[in-house]
């Protein structure tokens, strides 16, 4: 006979404790130790902590564990987490002009002031496997450098002296003012996402993008789909300080110091009727390091300025909508993964309808093939 | 409106989750039936004119989110006061800025097109008045009809006269558009939607 | 169950709750029209019933009786999930019982035994906007719903029409709410719209991922959307619960074997129990009481 499915409970109980031990894997391999991969495993700490908008690397690199290595899963921990903390403001914008600099680069320039930096870089690697690394081996000590670099300029202030740059708030410069006169930035997580949204919220948005998303898009702005003539006048990694003002000190303290990569692109652009030619900027900024991301997010900003810009709207990754409604991936992914959750209720109406239109095509046949028998008789 | 320091302290809620919760329920029911009286409870003591009631109608639905307008004997440092320090809203002025405006009675009230009605786009955005109505089934009566209503409903409460009906009507006439108002009896509320319909 | 600590009543903060609270309400006042929230990242994935989720947290008290179905189902694992989540999280009690219920979160499905003025429905929904398949611009859409221009909707439903001879809609089922706004009712089949239109309940949808809620108040006139010569109808079945012989209930169909066997069930567990226990018994039943 047949009885109803029962025991959810201790189906669910029994599947955290399989994944629990799938997890840990072989107990003679040593457990992961958080420091580990915070330290070994840095630009995935760097990633979660950016698309996971919470820069704390100790529970980044937990989450990371947590997830047996699923960095959106990790991401998705890190948010959950961050909308149970407490609020007590905001911090005052970061300065990354101020940044302690470990790598800098700019295409635009052969050299400049401050240097070309590359600093730790994939860039110049050869792409073979190092199988020393199997073997534990350390690499060799580095030989104290100069470390202190001083200030390093912003590469976009060189043009911007010289009237080429668009200034740095774009030409909209329609930011909503407060009475203090201070410009009004919008809080993603404290509003709901609204179309058309000014560029403060599209930065935001795309800063916790997924980085994949961002790197596809901005890939099809160079091939063509909403062009728009990028150079990266800079890209910069290095520390900068956050600075609170809390209420009741009313003086600014120093509260953190963190890790980001900065990415400003530089683009063509031809002018309109109230503008002369110059040059217009795209910008990305992560938390830790995350080239790829800051750079595919300084395309994407570009791309969808193009209705500030009097461009034509004409490719995805200048369509604001588009772009901003599917830039999420904890979104992305629980919406596409929930699909694995019983539908047999929707399916069911599906499968009624589908069989009682086939039966009508079936009999309305029947009924024709008498009609042509009929005919044919007579 | 100046600060707290001189002025006497009145506590909020003694159990702010779950008093606020309560009286949100009765808020939602009241909102989801027009008309009907739904009993709330006050914290004991709130600087008057405020009643207790009203008070819990602030505590539970207003932060630094909602703007609050004072309007009549309501604009005084020590509801000011109170409201601010218990539920961080800016008190403002300008009634076209205000989230929720408080009336002490029905005769205060302003000009409806002082307080905003919402967007074509965001109905949404839209004031909800909180009137101290005395008390409920005195007054003229009038019917309501609409969502929330099985058939009809009488209602009256102290003040509510023909030409505060006549605006409420004005209010629904222009739905999805319009104000939405909560009334503070003794011990209870009772709502007034813009999707409800009146009649004499 | 003890309450887990560190986390406030029902998970969400204060200031959260206040802020779906007052997004309840405005829904509540303009019927079938989608308020934005500043909806959270709860800790379960975005299509697992967030917006559900948060609505139930924000309305739930200590005194409150919960039930939580999916596909009309207590026991489905996802509703257990859930149950489970306010227990913990608010300690209340739960229930299976659609009658002992005082707030119903639901996925897919409303329970077939009618619903009370006491009891409020709060519907998980994935995708509240009824347009969205039609248009996929938010930008677009609003303004529809805006100037009340429904007809790409009915343009759509008039070709299924004229396409395959019926409305190849099947579940949500697009409504209208008191005359103005369209609206989706969640993917419930549509044999479960005629429960929404003046239903003595307070019906609550929660959309988390798209950020949305959205209300239909009790005794409200909501209209499946239709055409003179093509009235709106729901779906029927030939064969009666296999379990407890009900014929007016939604039945899912279970394949017995792999050859073409197959049984139908009523898909409201509590509903078919409560008929087996009162002595009804289906033709699976019955066979095997003749044994």
């Amino acid at each position: 006979m047949y009885v109803p499915v029962k025991g959810g409970e201790r189906a669910i109980e029994n599947a955290h404790k399989l994944l629990a031990e799938e997890r840990r894997g072989n107990r003679d391999t040593p457990d992961l130790d958080v420091a580990q991969i915070d330290e070994q495993l840095a630009l995935a700490v760097d990633r979660v902590m950016t698309e996971g908008s919470l820069y704390d690397r100790e529970l980044a690199a937990l989450a990371i564990k947590q997830a047996r290595g699923d960095l959106i899963e990790a991401a998705f921990l890190l948010r959950a987490f961050r909308t149970t903390l407490a609020r007590f403001g905001y911090s005052i914008p970061i300065d990354t002009g101020q940044m302690v600099v470990r790598r800098r680069i700019s295409a635009t320039y052969k050299d400049l002031p401050g240097g070309q930096v590359l600093g730790p870089t994939f860039d110049y690697t050869h792409r073979l496997i190092d199988f020393s690394l199997l073997e534990g081996a350390d690499p060799e000590n580095l030989e104290e450098g100069e470390s202190d670099m001083g200030v390093t300029p912003h590469v976009l202030n060189i043009l911007d002296r010289e009237g080429l740059m668009e200034p740095a708030n774009g030409s909209s410069g329609a930011q909503e003012r407060g009475e203090d006169g201070e410009v009004h930035v919008g809080d993603l997580t404290r509003e709901p996402l609204e179309f058309p949204a000014d560029r403060d919220i599209r930065l935001q948005r795309l800063a916790r993008g997924d980085e994949g998303f961002l790197l596809a898009l901005g890939y099809s702005t160079q091939r063509g789909y909403g062009r728009n003539h990028p150079f990266a006048g800079e890209l910069r990694l290095g520390e900068v300080r956050v600075g609170f003002v809390p209420e009741e000190l009313g003086f600014e303290i120093e509260i953190a110091e963190i890790t980001v990569t900065e990415c400003e692109m530089v683009n063509q652009f031809k002018g309109s009727k109230n503008v002369s030619p110059q040059f217009t900027r795209g910008y990305g900024l992560t938390f830790g390091h995350c080239e790829r991301k800051a750079m595919s997010m300084a395309l994407v900003d570009r791309a969808l300025r193009a209705k500030e810009l009097d461009e034509e709207v004409e490719a995805p990754g200048q369509d604001e909508e588009f772009v901003l409604a599917h830039a999420d991936n904890v979104e992305a992914t629980g919406f596409v993964e929930h699909l694995k959750l019983p539908h047999y209720v929707d399916f069911q109406s599906e499968l009624e309808l589908v069989r009682r239109m086939r039966a009508e095509i079936e009999a309305a046949k029947v009924r024709n093939g008498d009609a042509e028998q009929i005919e044919a008789a007579e | 409106m100046s600060g707290l320091a001189q002025q006497e302290y009145f506590a909020g809620f003694g159990d702010p989750v779950h008093e606020a919760q309560a009286c949100f329920r009765s808020l939602m029911e009241a909102m989801s039936r027009p008309g009907s009286i739904v009993e709330v409870d006050g914290p004991c003591e709130v600087p008057a004119p405020l009643s207790p009631v009203m008070a819990s109608v602030a505590l539970t639905l207003c932060d630094y989110e909602t703007p609050i307008g004072l309007v009549g004997e309501l604009r005084s440092d020590a509801v000011a006061g109170y409201l601010r320090f218990h539920t961080s809203a800016p008190v403002v002025d300008d009634l076209t800025e205000a989230a929720f405006v408080f009336l002490p009675n029905v005769s205060a009230l302003p000009d409806l097109g002082t307080m905003r009605p919402g967007t074509a786009s965001y109905p949404d955005k839209s004031a909800t008045i909180v009137i101290d109505a005395g008390s409920f089934g005195t007054g003229l009566d009038v019917d309501l009809s609409g969502p929330g209503i099985e058939t009809h409903v009488c209602f009256s409460a102290t003040g509510l006269d023909a030409p505060f009906w006549r605006h409420a009507q004005a209010n629904h006439e222009r739905y999805p558009l319009g104000l939405d108002i909560i009334f503070c009896g003794p011990n209870a509320i009772a709502a007034l939607p813009r999707s409800t319909k009146i009649e004499a | 169950m003890a309450e887990t600590s560190g986390y406030n009543f029902a998970y969400l903060d204060e200031q959260t709750k206040r802020m779906i609270r007052r997004a309840l309400l405005k829904a509540i006042a303009v019927p079938g029209y989608q308020v934005p929230f500043a909806s959270r990242e709860m800790p379960m994935p975005y299509g697992w019933g967030t917006g559900g989720i948060q609505v139930t947290a924000s309305i739930v008290g200590r005194d409150d009786v919960l039930k939580v179905i999916d596909q009309g189902a207590d026991d489905t694992t996802n509703a257990v999930s859930i149950r489970k989540f306010f227990k913990r999280t608010a300690g209340i009690e739960t229930t299976t019982q659609t009658h002992e219920a005082n707030i119903i979160q639901t996925r897919h499905r409303i329970p077939e035994e009618d619903l009370r003025a006491d009891q409020i429905m709060v519907f998980q929904v994935p995708i509240p906007e009824p347009l969205r398949f039609l248009e996929p611009r938010e930008t677009e859409t609003r303004k529809m719903h805006a100037l009340e221009e429904y007809g790409l909707m009915h343009v759509k439903l008039y070709e299924d029409i004229s396409q395959h001879g019926h409305i190849a809609t099947t579940y949500a089922y697009p409504v209208a709410v008191k005359q103005r706004y369209v609206m989706d009712p969640s993917p419930i089949p549509k044999f479960d719209n005629p429960k929404i239109n003046r239903s003595p309940a307070l019906m609550l949808f929660g959309a988390g991922r798209e950020k949305r809620i959205y209300a239909v108040p009790p005794f409200t006139d909501v209209h499946s959307l239709d055409f003179e010569d093509f009235p709106f109808e729901i779906q029927t079945w030939r064969e009666a619960c296999a379990l407890c012989g009900a014929t007016g209930s939604f039945l899912d169909e279970i394949v017995t074997d792999d050859a073409g066997g197959r049984m139908f069930v009523c898909s409201d567990t509590d509903f078919c129990e409560k008929r087996r226990e009162a002595g009804h018994a289906g033709p699976a039943l019955a066979a095997e009481g003749a044994v």
